[in-house]
């Protein structure tokens, strides 16, 4: 170093700060989000617009009531009878409840207390109120079979019963206790 | 223009901005002039009486070795796709219980499952940002898996929620964690429209779910992490045709009402909501006390209507799964309580095209079917 400096020789490099660039990025991002703020500004002024003329809250109440109050629903215990088309599982039931005695559960409280040990072998008095999920319910062997389409609407479905069938769509339906039988 | 004027013009839209959508809320406060439970209980209606096995689980659906993430049924023929932790995608026939199709995919961090209209196909959507499509009928190859038949490509990220449109075998609706929702040709595998992303009005955090209208195809909901409800015309990809707020949290799940003119919304705020589609009111909240403290608060992770409006079916990740009554707010039954429920957090949950059963789908590796096996009192 001495050496270098006695000699009149250039000075050694110093590293130097990087140029001040322009923040280019910043500056094309603020502009981008200035444009979509001006851009939400006319939405929302649009939206203010269109509030004037809205219907209440209410009146949207309204319409869901009534529509809620028009259609069945097949998982509700409380439904309005539909009158279009005569139902095959309506039928069935027609058939096996013939005798007041064994008509599908009403809320009786003895049919109730029979429920949870379904045999649908000899007990004839639930025959569409099975809740149990003992599959064996549905091999009982009947004498008058109906095919029906198996559907998860089928009163046996939510026995537990299993749908399964050889006659390619259709099951043979036992109208005894409503079960779907292979 | 300098950046120093930018910045102000930034400050001042900004300003504008928050006092347009606070003048909008008071707009929309005056019109709030009673929600569905009160509406109800003025018109004298009283809250569903279930008793405890009214609705009962009639299927357990076991197979998945992971938790179970997503479901789908099929329009018809009661068949069920599920997708699963373990990389698989299973294919249930609901009825017998036996899997008809077990599909090991190529990307195993599969989140989001849909059948096509006629249940020849069926869709996933994952981490891999595609989604991909199978066909059931397809010939199996060397290792016995089901080929994949399409890979649409295009998101630039994950995969979250997929839907088909009804009625329509080649169009497919997907949202992702890229803040986008994309309709897709699946012929082509080409993308038709992308709704948000750089254009304006679109989310502006991932998008988690969609629901399409079935009364009209054309218009479809998707729920967002940005704690929004948007909802979209298939035809105008431009803009959102609304936005609804009000959760305090990420929209997990959106679903339409059954008319069709209205939609719900399950939120991590722990509640549900009902939005009226076209006026954009807030109409009823769908919110339970929760014991414990605040960080327990359970999420909703899943939501849908039965097939007459009436009830809402919400998955929590408490395991719980509450029957709402929609008109009148109030839990009429808790299925995670039930004989034979969850053992975890449920994830995904559909109800039967002929609205008869209801399936659910949880963490604890397990789809389970509920369907009604009590008396119904006829009027």
């Amino acid at each position: 170093m001495a050496a270098e400096e006695g000699s009149g020789a250039p000075p050694s490099p110093r590293p130097r700060s990087p140029p001040r660039y322009p923040d280019l990025c910043g500056r094309h991002r603020l502009q981008a989000e200035v444009q979509l703020l001006s851009r939400e500004i006319s939405f929302l002024e649009e939206e203010l617009q269109s509030v004037e003329g809205l219907q209440p809250v209410s009146a949207c109440c309204k319409e869901i009531d009534d529509y809620v109050g028009a259609n069945p629903d097949p998982l509700i215990p409380i439904f309005k009878k539909r009158n279009k088309h005569r139902c095959i599982w309506r039928w069935l039931r027609a058939m096996v409840c013939c005798n007041p005695t064994r008509t599908c559960c009403s809320g009786d409280q003895s049919c109730r207390r029979k429920r949870p040990s379904c045999t649908c072998k000899q007990n004839w008095s639930c025959p569409s109120c099975c809740a149990c999920t003992q599959r064996n319910c549905c091999k009982v062997p009947c004498s008058r079979l109906q095919c029906a389409v198996p559907t998860l609407s089928c009163p046996g479905y939510s026995c537990g019963c299993v749908c399964s069938c050889s006659f390619g769509r259709k099951v043979c339906l036992c109208p005894r206790c409503l079960c779907c039988i292979s | 223009m300098s950046v120093a004027e930018l910045k102000e013009r930034h400050i001042a839209a900004t300003a504008t901005v928050n006092s347009l959508r606070e003048r909008l809320k008071q707009r929309r406060q005056l019109l709030l002039d009673t929600d569905v439970a009160a509406f109800a209980k003025s018109q004298g209606r009283s809250a569903i009486s279930f008793s405890s096995t009214d609705l009962i689980c009639c299927r357990t659906l076991q197979g998945h070795t992971g938790k179970v993430y997503s479901l789908d049924w099929t329009p018809e023929r009661n068949r069920i796709v599920s997708a699963s932790q373990d990389g698989r995608l299973i294919v249930w026939n609901a009825l017998t219980s036996q899997k008809t199709h077990a599909i090991k995919l190529q990307c195993p961090w599969v989140m989001t499952c849909a059948f096509a209209p006629n249940g020849q196909s069926v869709a996933c959507g994952g981490l891999d940002s595609a989604c991909s499509i199978f066909n059931l009928n397809s010939q199996v190859d060397r290792d016995g898996n089901i080929p994949v038949s399409r890979i649409l490509t295009g998101h630039k990220g994950y995969v979250y929620s997929c839907q088909y449109v009804p009625d329509q075998e080649t169009r497919l609706i997907t949202s992702s964690g890229d803040q986008t929702c994309v309709l897709w040709d699946v012929t082509t595998g080409q993308r038709i429209s992308v709704f948000g992303g750089e254009f304006p009005s679109g989310h502006t955090a991932d998008v988690l779910s969609v629901s399409i209208n079935s009364s009209n195809s054309n218009m479809f909901v998707s729920g967002s992490c940005d704690m929004t409800a948007r909802l979209w015309d298939t035809r105008i990809a431009s803009r959102a045709v609304g936005t609804y707020h009000g959760h305090q949290g990420d929209v997990n799940t959106v679903k339409f009402f059954p008319d069709g003119q209205r939609f719900g919304t399950g939120s991590d705020d722990s509640t549900c909501r009902l939005y009226d589609m076209r006026t954009g009111h807030q109409l009823q909240v769908y919110s339970q006390q929760h014991e414990g403290d605040d960080n327990d608060v359970p999420i909703v992770t899943s939501i849908a209507f039965s097939i007459s409006g009436r009830l809402l079916f919400a998955g929590y990740s408490s395991g719980d799964c509450y029957v709402w009554d929609t008109l009148m707010a109030e839990v009429v039954l808790n299925l995670g309580t039930s004989q034979n429920s969850h053992e975890a957090r449920i994830s995904c949950l559909g109800l039967s095209s002929d609205g008869s059963a209801l399936c659910t789908g949880s963490w604890d590796k397990n789809l389970k079917i509920w369907a009604f096996g009590g008396h119904r009192k006829v009027i």
